[in-house]
């Protein structure tokens, strides 16, 4: 229990103090990177403070309740499947596990110790694997004390905080949890209770005995594994003779071992993954593995002569995927589970070998592949993990099955990566031995090296034609865009100047009520021509009262006296143009000149020019009558308007306001385009929504 | 790292040999190794064995590595398990890992090479000296439909064979030649 004595147990320590250089005296004892100090115990000071407090805690642990330095740890160990399991078993089983367990309860605290050293050596390889080369600065410790511990870390054993390592106890249980439900379950569904209790003891008999054996200082894992490789092998043998077993079916046998297998496997996985007697052994087994990969980073396709295609996409994935898989197979806990990995991994290897080339994938391809897959991805802990497998897998299922042979052919990769000379690649010994070293790297590495930069090249070119496409597209959905915008604008000003046109905006002037009676200023009575006279004389009294009657408005006079001239003049003129012998139809005032001008350059008779004369002399009169006819139309015209006026002024009130309604509405008019523009401009919106890419 | 592994083989024994071979079943199960020279027709050997097919340029979504096939003798179902290996030169000191704990093992040739045949040799060599005792051996000689490139005497391998107590016969995975008789023989043997 004494910190200092065990931080220089050479037994506990051999290996990492090969790793520690000698000058690390003047540094703080924990490692942490600091110096230290005498007056501390050769800590630093945050090391020395934790220190002290581990030391106390210590001392409360030695002297306190004993159930506390077990941990919580220590119950999961007492029950072979746990209490978590104990309502679906059976009284028998039951009966079975409580007479069992103050036995296991002495395993516990063992059990524990074994797990701590475990996690303590994975923990400093792994601060060993991380990028500080040198063993004198290493990671500063993560690792939480260690209570009831006779081997507490001196490189981990700072941080106060306990979580660190109360994580990793967790899972340990969760995984154990999990195969004890499933193990439970499993054993629910089987009626014969015999079957249960049996196999119950059985296993437990086992744990016991193989915990027992790691006890002795002289138990090696190889014993062990000769133990659990005889109960498989014996207790495969019993589930095919024993009577009591021919009630279940193959299928159920088949899972029974499974679970059983991965029970054990997963409750003693502390002790039998990478175990403290053969430590040294598997470790630098890794250690060298690791480097030899490393050694050959420099390897290629070429060099295996492997047939993977590394410029297709699809095929790289592959390879990724394969080299995830492989280096996963560390984080799972039980044989079959790591055999799973391998399988898959070799099945990634297949399909990308499948895709690369023609033909079947046979094993001249598949070995070299998976041989170069293992040096790209560098396994952590593979060497370890391929004799855990080795041990404790069920050795039937090693030797035959898709697994078996999976497996045999990565002992095979193993093996040739670590026997590989100059000669098994096809170059003088002395290159090889060059390029192991790094004194010099082939080309082909710098090949592949560049490779994977063309690669990322070729997909960024890639990426960049598919966005000039896009950009492009999107230029010409921008130049359709605008003319759609300009199409919809001359649309709509169109549409605007229809509407405008249909109802302009124009303000009526007021209407003004006129005085009738009221001289028109703009009609002069004196520019007037006279108002027209019958020429027929014998009517002259008729005129002469017509005359005389001046009260009459002037209107009035002309309206009742149009008529009758037109009844008188009409008749006249069409005799005149009858003469002349032009179309009546032609008769224009502008056209008048012309007429007589035809008529009168003709050559005629003397009789015949005085009667011309005369005629002409007539034209004259009617053209002036003519004249004076019009006038007084436009008058008669002028006459009628004033008496509308007049009606207007009659109905003033009323027509006053409809006339300030009129103007409003004037106003409102354009209100009416206006929403359709509106309208309109919502459809652009809509076609420009639809046209943005 | 073999030693190792084949420690952890030793540990199950026997029980390795013959798993599932029980004889009351009428099941048997074997595992059957494939040995020869690369390019000697062994993966199409066993396709055309497993799948009934050849193809000059084969789909490439058969992985061929390992397959099994199951087939009726008499009233006992065998079950072969057929292990590829890697035919390189340079996995030749592999070949081993491969057959231990095979109960049979072909090692094919091909007629029109000389060279695949003093291979052969070799291999059945090896296999007689370190593969479990009672192994079965048969050897194939590969690409009869090419006859007329033959450049193995069919004589003189049969002479081989015999001496050495070996299974033998001519096969051709193009025209299915012998090809299901070779794997029936052997399992009748067995």
């Amino acid at each position: 229990m004494n910190y200092n004595t065990s931080s220089y147990n050479p037994s506990s320590s051999g290996r990492i103090s090969r790793l520690i250089s000698e000058q690390a005296d003047l540094m703080c004892k924990n490692k942490c990177g600091h110096y230290g100090n005498k007056v501390q115990e050769g800590y630093c000071s945050v090391c020395y403070k934790i220190y002290k407090q581990q030391q106390q805690q210590q001392n409360s642990a030695r002297y306190g309740p004993r159930d506390e330095a077990f941990g919580p740890d220590g119950e999961s160990s007492q029950g072979v499947f746990g209490r978590s399991g104990f309502a679906t078993l059976p009284k028998s089983a039951r009966l079975s596990l409580d007479s069992l367990s103050p036995l296991t309860g002495s395993f516990s605290k063992f059990e524990e110790k074994k797990k701590q050293q475990t996690d303590r050596k994975t923990k400093s390889f792994r601060s060993v694997f991380r990028k500080s080369p040198t063993p004198s600065s290493p990671q500063p410790g993560k690792k939480s004390p260690e209570k009831g511990s006779k081997e507490a870390s001196h490189r981990h054993g700072s941080d106060g905080g306990s979580s660190p390592q109360m994580s990793p106890r967790k899972v340990a249980n969760t995984d154990k949890d999990q195969i004890r439900d499933e193990i439970n379950t499993f054993l629910a569904q089987i009626p014969n209770k015999r079957i249960v209790s049996d196999v119950v003891s059985k296993v437990k008999q086992c744990e016991e005995v193989i915990l027992e054996l790691l006890r002795q200082e002289k138990g090696s894992i190889d014993e062990a594994s000769d133990i659990v490789q005889d109960f498989y092998k014996n207790f495969q043998a019993k589930t095919e003779i024993v009577k009591c077993y021919q009630e279940i079916s193959m299928e159920d046998k088949e899972t029974l071992m499974n679970l059983i297998e991965k029970y054990l496997t997963i409750s003693l996985y502390k002790e039998f993954f990478s175990p403290m007697s053969t430590a040294t052994e598997d470790e630098t087994q890794d250690l060298e593995l690791q480097t030899r990969i490393r050694q050959l980073n420099w390897m290629t396709c070429k060099h295996l002569e492997v047939a993977l295609n590394e410029r297709d996409r699809s095929v790289r994935d592959l390879v990724y995927a394969s080299i995830n898989v492989i280096i996963g197979m560390d984080s799972v806990k039980p044989p079959q589970e790591k055999l799973a990995c391998v399988t898959q991994c070799s099945h990634h290897i297949i399909e990308a070998l499948g895709k690369s080339k023609q033909g079947p994938t046979a094993a001249d391809d598949f070995l070299p592949t998976l041989i170069y897959i293992v040096i790209k991805a560098n396994p952590t802990r593979l060497q370890s993990n391929i004799n855990y497998i080795t041990r404790f897998c069920n050795a039937a299922c090693l030797m035959r099955g898709e697994a078996g042979y999976f497996f045999t052919n990565l002992c095979c990769a193993v093996s040739f990566i670590q026997n590989m000379k100059g000669e098994s690649l096809g170059m003088p010994e002395e290159e090889f031995q060059d390029y192991m070293s790094g004194r010099s790297v082939p080309m082909e590495s710098w090949e592949n090296y560049f490779l994977e930069s063309i690669h990322a090249m070729e997909e960024m070119s890639n990426v960049v034609s598919e966005l000039e496409l896009r950009q492009q597209e999107f230029l010409k959905n921008v130049e359709k865009f605008k003319e759609n915008m300009k199409n919809k604008e001359d649309r709509v000003t169109e549409q605007v100047d229809k509407i405008l046109k249909r109802t302009p905006l124009t303000f009526k002037p007021r209407k003004v009520p006129t005085n009738i009676d009221e001289e028109d200023p703009a009609l002069n009575e004196t520019s007037l021509p006279s108002p027209l006279k019958p020429e027929v004389v014998s009517i002259v009294g008729a005129s002469a009262g017509n005359e005389s009657s001046v009260t009459l408005p002037a209107t009035a006079e002309v309206e009742r006296e149009a008529p009758s001239k037109a009844t008188q003049v009409i008749p006249t003129s069409s005799q005149l143009v009858n003469l002349t012998g032009n179309d009546s139809e032609e008769y224009k005032e502008g056209e008048e000149a012309e007429v007589f001008e035809s008529i009168s350059p003709s050559p005629q008779s003397e009789s015949e020019t005085d009667l011309q004369q005369e005629r002409i002399e007539g034209v004259e009169k009617l053209k002036e009558k003519v004249s004076r006819q019009k006038n007084q139309a436009s008058l008669i015209d002028e006459g009628s308007h004033r008496q509308e006026n007049f009606d207007a002024v009659g109905t003033s009130s009323k027509s006053d306001q409809r006339g300030s309604e009129n103007v409003e509405e004037g106003l409102v008019v354009p209100s009416k385009p206006k929403e359709k523009i509106k309208s309109v401009d919502n459809n652009d919106a809509m076609e420009s929504s639809d046209l943005d890419p | 790292m073999a030693n190792r592994q084949s420690g952890g083989s030793n540990t199950a024994g026997g029980g390795a040999q013959r798993p599932n071979g029980a004889p009351q079943n009428k099941i048997c199960q074997f595992k059957l190794v494939l040995l020869g020279e690369s390019a000697v027709g062994k993966s199409s050997l066993v396709l055309r064995f497993v799948k009934g097919q050849f193809h000059e340029y084969q789909e490439s979504t058969i992985g061929a590595a390992f397959l099994t096939q199951t087939v009726m003798l008499d009233d006992t179902t065998v079950k072969f398990e057929i292990w590829d290996t890697a035919g390189q030169e340079r996995y030749h000191s592999l070949a081993p890992m491969y057959y231990r704990g095979a109960q049979a093992a072909i090692v094919v040739y091909d007629i029109t090479n000389q060279e695949t045949f003093a291979r052969a040799k070799t291999w059945v060599k090896e296999l007689q000296r370190q593969a479990s005792p009672n192994i079965v051996i048969a050897l194939a000689g590969n690409k009869s439909d090419l006859s007329a490139k033959r450049m193995v005497d069919h004589d003189e391998a049969y002479a081989y064979a015999d001496e050495n107590g070996l299974l033998f016969m001519e096969t051709s995975a193009k025209t299915a030649m012998n090809v299901t008789d070779i794997f029936l023989a052997i399992g009748m043997f067995l």
